[in-house]
């Protein structure tokens, strides 16, 4: 048997870029420490601005163009490098995670098993809200797909999907216009969702969705303390404590938590 | 009990239903199915060669439909054992 192939059969793709505001690099450390006990063997490799010694292989890349997010005033947000990950995965099969997704199951290796080449989360659960709903995107009947955990193939459908992903980031006013989208905000979600509909000629796709929810802690909810087997976060109802793979969106807690 | 404790066993509830729903899900010859109540007893229907559909709605051939209940019971049965003794520490606390 040949171990070598195997290893490069899957694995996984963080991306870590530094803001004047966020150093993602540490975000992204706990995340691999996270994976290597969730997910033991599966090979990481992190696409970044710094090389992360944790991981299996860190490819150095320029910054991408800057984006904004202002959810909490305006910050400079360098997320737009992940249409690149088709190009970049070294592997046959890829599971691109936020690095602020923390895995705290295995649920992410059923991904790897599946026959899909395309799984991505479309229902969210929302901790603060006790929530759990799909999105509508814009002003649009399409239902949101989250990027944040997304696994694909290498086959001329996902490369093709990947295309589209990367027109419409290319052409994102024309399409924020469109679907009535926040023109000052480029959201990969949105561009995957698109980019996901056109390669199915706006029909179901059903057939890429991961079927559980995807557990998010919005800016509300911030982080108190960050072990390797749960977090501990806390709200206006109080703390609360999760032992589940958790997407953190008040990344700025998150990191004071790990430090 | 106070509206922040109300919340508070609603919300962890809530965290134990999305466990549960994460958890059941099963991979089986590629196919996603969840390891529910529905499920086992449709399973009980299946016969050898089959094809079902699974949560992604795409087909799979059963081409062992004893080996497939096995699987399918086996996660029930640890997601159930699971999920009742969370549930008790939840509402006890």
């Amino acid at each position: 048997m040949n171990t070598k192939k195997l290893s490069y059969d899957k694995g996984i793709i963080l991306f870590s870029f530094n803001t004047p505001e966020c150093e993602y690099s540490r975000i992204t450390e706990k995340c691999i420490e996270l994976l290597r006990i969730h997910c033991p063997d599966i090979p990481i490799v992190v696409v970044g601005d710094k090389i992360i010694k944790s991981a299996n292989w860190t490819i150095l890349s320029d910054d991408p163009p800057p984006n904004l997010h202002n959810l909490d005033g305006p910050k400079q947000w360098k997320n737009l490098a992940r249409v690149d990950a088709y190009e970049l995965s070294p592997f046959e099969r890829t599971v691109v995670i936020d690095s602020d997704y923390l895995v705290y199951d295995d649920c992410i290796m059923k991904l790897f098993e599946s026959n899909q080449s395309v799984l991505a989360h479309r229902s969210w659960c929302d901790l603060n809200y006790l929530n759990v709903s799909n999105l509508p995107m814009g002003k649009s009947l399409l239902d949101m797909l989250w990027a944040t955990v997304l696994m694909f193939d290498k086959s001329t459908e996902v490369k093709q999907m990947f295309t589209h992903w990367y027109d419409i980031i290319k052409n994102y006013q024309y399409y924020a216009g469109l679907f009535g989208l926040n023109k000052r905000m480029v959201r990969n979600d949105h561009a995957f969702t698109l980019a996901m509909a056109k390669i199915q000629n706006y029909g179901p796709v059903d057939h890429a969705i991961i079927p559980w929810d995807i557990i998010t802690a919005n800016q509300n909810i911030e982080v108190k303390k960050i072990s390797n087997n749960e977090i501990v976060l806390e709200d206006q109802h109080g703390e609360f404590t999760v032992n589940q793979s958790i997407h953190i969106l008040n990344k700025e807690s998150l990191l004071n938590a790990i430090k | 009990m106070s509206s922040k404790q109300r919340f508070k066993l609603k919300r962890d509830l809530l965290l134990l239903e999305q466990r549960v729903k994460s958890q059941e899900v099963f991979v089986y010859n590629g196919s996603m199915f969840r390891a529910d109540a529905t499920t086992v007893a449709y399973a009980q229907t299946i016969q050898d060669n089959m094809i079902i559909i699974d949560i992604n709605k795409t087909p799979c051939m059963i081409e062992n439909a004893d080996d497939f209940r096995r699987t399918l019971q086996l996660k029930h049965n640890e997601i159930l054992n699971e999920y009742n003794n969370e549930y008790q520490k939840i509402i006890i606390r």
